[in-house]
C-alpha cells in the first residue's frame, strides 16, 4: 500500500468515529453536577448563623448581606442586607453584585430554599465569593435573635454558644446597638467575563 | 481546559511569544510541505502536482478531527473558539477576487511570507503586491462597505446550515477529501511534466 | 517532505493554535497592520478618521502589536529555518521557460495586488478564512475555500503560459 492509501484508511477510520460521536458542548466556566455536590457535601458553601453575627459585630467590611425573599415579604432583614428579588437578580442594577471579587456574598432567604437557588445559578455562571446563609432567616431567628436556652445538664460548650448568641441578640435588637454603618464597596467591581476570541484575519 | 489563554488570562506578551512560536511552526510545515515554490502551488490547477490539495485538505482533516476530540474529551470550550463570520457577498466576491489573484501571482499571503523567507523575489514582489492591495482596498472601502457588510450571518457553522452533527459533517469531509487525494494522484501521473517537477 | 506527513504537521500546528489561543493561523492580517500603521505615520488625521482605518486605530497600543503580526514574523523564521535546513536558500525569480523574470515580476505584483484587496474583502485569506476556517467547520471557510479554488481552476486555463 502506498502512503496515500494507508493515510486514507486511517482518516477515514477517526472520520467514522467522529460520525458517531454525539455533539456536545463544554463549558469551562461552569461547573459540573459533581463539583457542585462536592462543594455543598462539604458544607465549604455555607456561612452558619453564628459566624454571619460575629461578622457582623466586628464590623466586617468585606461582607455583602443580600436577602432574595420577594420585594413585599422583605421586612425585618438582617442589619446592613439588600434585597435583590428573585426576578431582578441578573438585571443591570444588581447582576454586578453576584459577579466580582471583592466583597463576600451572603445569601438568604426565609428558609434555605430559595437562597439555594440563587446560589446554584451564581455557580453555574462561575461566579465566586457567594455563600449561603444556613438555615436562612428562620435559623437567625431562632438562634440568634432569640436564642433557645441551653437544659441544665447542657454541656459547657453549649453554654459559651448560648451566651455569645445572647450577647450577640443584645447588640441586634438592645439598646446597646451601634448606628448601622452602611459599607460600600470601594474597589471597582469586575468579574470574569468569558470573552469572545478574536480571530480571523479581519 | 482550553483555550489556555483566553480563559486563564495569560499576559499578552507571553500570547505574542506563543503568537511567534506557533509562527516557526507554520512556516516550517509550509516550507517543508513545497509552499516555497510558486510553480509547485500552481501545479494543483494544471495536475502535474497535487501537493496543495493533499497538504491543504490533510492540515484541515487533522485540525477538525483534533478539536471534535478534544471537545469530546472535554478538554476544549468550543463556544470560545473563534468561527469566521459569513457575510455571504464578501466571502464570496473577496474568494473570486482571491482565486484570481492566487493563478496570476502563483502564492497565497502565507505561502508568499515563506517563500520570500528563502530567496525568493517573486515572492518578494508580491508581498509587495499585496500590501498594495489591501491599500487600494482601504483607499476604496467607502465604495464597497453596503457590500462589504451586507448579509451578515454570524459565526454559523456548516453543520448547523446542513443540520447534521459535527462528526458525520467530518466523516464527510474526509470522504471526499480522500477521493480527491486519490483524483489528485492521478491526475499527477496523467499530466506528469517530469521537466518542472524536476526543477521544483 | 511527504504532503500528507506535511499536511499533518501543518493540522497539528494548527491544532496547537486553536488549543492555546482559540483562534487559527493567519496571514493578510499581519499585512493589513502594516498598511495601517503606514497610513499612519504618513497621514495621521486621514487615518483616524477613515472608516477602514480607524477600526485598527482606536486602540492605545500600535496595531503592529498584534497576534498575527508576531505569527508571520514566526513564519519567516520557521520559512528561513527549513529553507536553510533542506538547502533552497538562493535568490531567484521562478518562472516556466515561456516567459522573462520580468513579466513573473509584475504578475507576482499584480497576483499580490488581487490577492491583498480580495483578502480585505472576503475578511481573511486561504490561512485564515478558508483553512482555519474549515477547521471550526465555519461556513465562511468552506464558501471562501469553495470561491478561492473554483475561481482559481476557471482562470487556470487563461495563465498556463506563465507556469508551464
Amino acid at each position: 500500500m502506498n502512503t496515500r492509501q494507508i493515510f486514507s484508511i486511517i482518516v477515514l477510520a477517526l472520520g467514522l468515529t467522529a460520525a458517531i460521536l454525539p455533539n456536545k458542548r463544554n463549558d469551562s466556566f461552569t461547573l459540573n453536577e459533581e463539583e457542585l455536590l462536592q462543594e455543598m457535601l462539604l458544607g465549604k458553601n455555607y456561612v452558619s448563623t453564628d459566624e454571619l453575627a460575629d461578622l457582623l459585630i466586628s464590623g466586617d467590611p468585606s461582607i455583602q448581606i443580600i436577602d432574595v425573599r420577594p420585594a413585599e415579604e422583605f421586612k425585618d432583614p438582617i442589619r446592613g442586607a439588600i434585597n435583590i428579588p428573585i426576578d431582578s437578580l441578573f438585571s443591570d442594577t444588581y447582576g454586578y453584585l453576584f459577579d466580582q471579587l471583592v466583597m463576600k456574598n451572603i445569601i438568604y432567604s426565609e428558609n434555605d430554599q430559595l437562597a439555594t437557588q440563587v446560589w446554584m445559578i451564581t455557580k453555574q455562571l462561575g461566579y465566586k465569593n457567594n455563600y449561603l446563609l444556613k438555615g436562612g432567616l428562620n435559623a437567625w431567628e431562632s438562634t440568634i435573635l432569640d436564642p433557645e436556652t441551653p437544659s441544665q445538664s447542657a454541656s459547657v460548650s453549649e453554654w459559651d454558644i448560648y451566651r455569645r448568641r445572647m450577647a450577640a441578640r443584645q447588640y441586634f435588637t438592645g439598646a446597646k446597638a451601634l448606628p448601622k454603618v452602611d459599607v460600600t464597596p470601594i474597589l471597582p467591581i469586575q468579574g470574569r467575563k468569558k470573552k469572545k476570541v478574536q480571530g480571523g484575519c479581519s | 481546559m482550553a483555550p489556555i489563554i483566553p480563559i486563564y488570562e495569560i499576559s499578552q506578551e507571553l500570547n505574542f511569544l506563543i503568537a511567534f512560536i506557533i509562527g516557526i511552526g507554520f512556516g516550517f510545515a509550509l516550507e517543508q510541505a513545497g509552499f516555497s515554490s510558486s510553480r509547485k502551488l500552481a501545479g494543483m490547477f494544471y495536475g502535474y502536482d497535487t501537493t496543495v490539495l493533499k497538504v491543504f485538505f490533510t492540515a484541515a482533516i487533522v485540525a477538525m478531527l483534533g478539536l471534535l476530540f478534544l471537545n469530546h474529551w472535554e478538554l476544549i470550550d468550543m463556544s470560545i473558539i473563534y468561527v469566521n463570520e459569513y457575510y455571504i457577498n464578501s466571502a464570496i466576491i473577496g474568494g473570486v477576487i482571491m482565486g484570481v489573484g492566487f493563478i496570476i501571482g502563483g502564492f497565497c499571503p502565507g505561502t508568499s511570507v515563506c517563500a520570500a523567507a528563502i530567496g525568493k523575489l517573486d515572492a518578494m514582489a508580491y508581498l509587495g503586491g499585496a500590501l498594495i492591495g489591501i491599500f487600494l482596498f482601504g483607499e476604496t472601502y467607502p465604495l464597497w462597505k453596503d457590500i462589504y457588510m451586507k448579509n451578515y450571518l454570524g459565526g454559523i457553522k456548516l453543520s448547523t446550515t446542513l443540520g447534521i452533527s459535527d462528526g458525520l459533517l467530518i466523516f464527510l469531509i474526509i470522504a471526499a477529501a480522500t477521493l480527491m487525494f486519490w483524483v489528485g494522484e492521478w491526475a499527477e501521473k496523467k499530466f506528469r511534466r517530469s521537466d518542472i517537477s524536476k526543477e521544483l | 517532505m511527504n504532503p500528507y506527513l506535511a499536511g499533518v504537521i501543518l493540522g497539528l500546528v494548527l491544532l496547537l493554535s486553536f488549543y492555546l489561543t482559540g483562534r487559527g493561523l493567519g496571514a493578510s492580517g499581519a499585512m493589513k497592520s502594516v498598511v495601517v500603521t503606514g497610513v499612519e505615520v504618513v497621514a495621521h488625521e486621514k487615518a483616524a478618521t477613515s472608516d477602514f482605518y480607524g477600526k485598527y486605530l482606536e486602540g492605545e497600543s500600535s496595531p503592529m502589536k498584534n497576534w498575527l503580526v508576531f505569527q508571520v514574523l514566526g513564519v519567516l523564521v520557521g520559512g528561513f529555518l527549513s529553507g536553510a535546513l533542506a538547502g533552497r536558500l538562493s535568490l531567484k525569480t521562478e518562472h516556466a521557460p515561456g516567459i522573462t523574470s520580468r513579466k513573473r515580476m509584475l504578475m507576482a505584483i499584480l497576483g499580490g495586488a488581487l490577492f491583498g484587496f480580495g483578502s480585505q474583502f472576503g475578511r481573511g485569506c486561504t490561512s485564515g478564512a478558508a483553512l482555519s476556517g474549515m477547521a471550526t467547520l465555519s461556513l465562511a471557510g468552506f464558501v471562501t475555500m469553495i470561491a478561492i479554488f473554483g475561481t482559481a481552476y476557471l482562470f487556470a486555463y487563461f495563465f498556463r503560459k506563465n507556469w508551464i
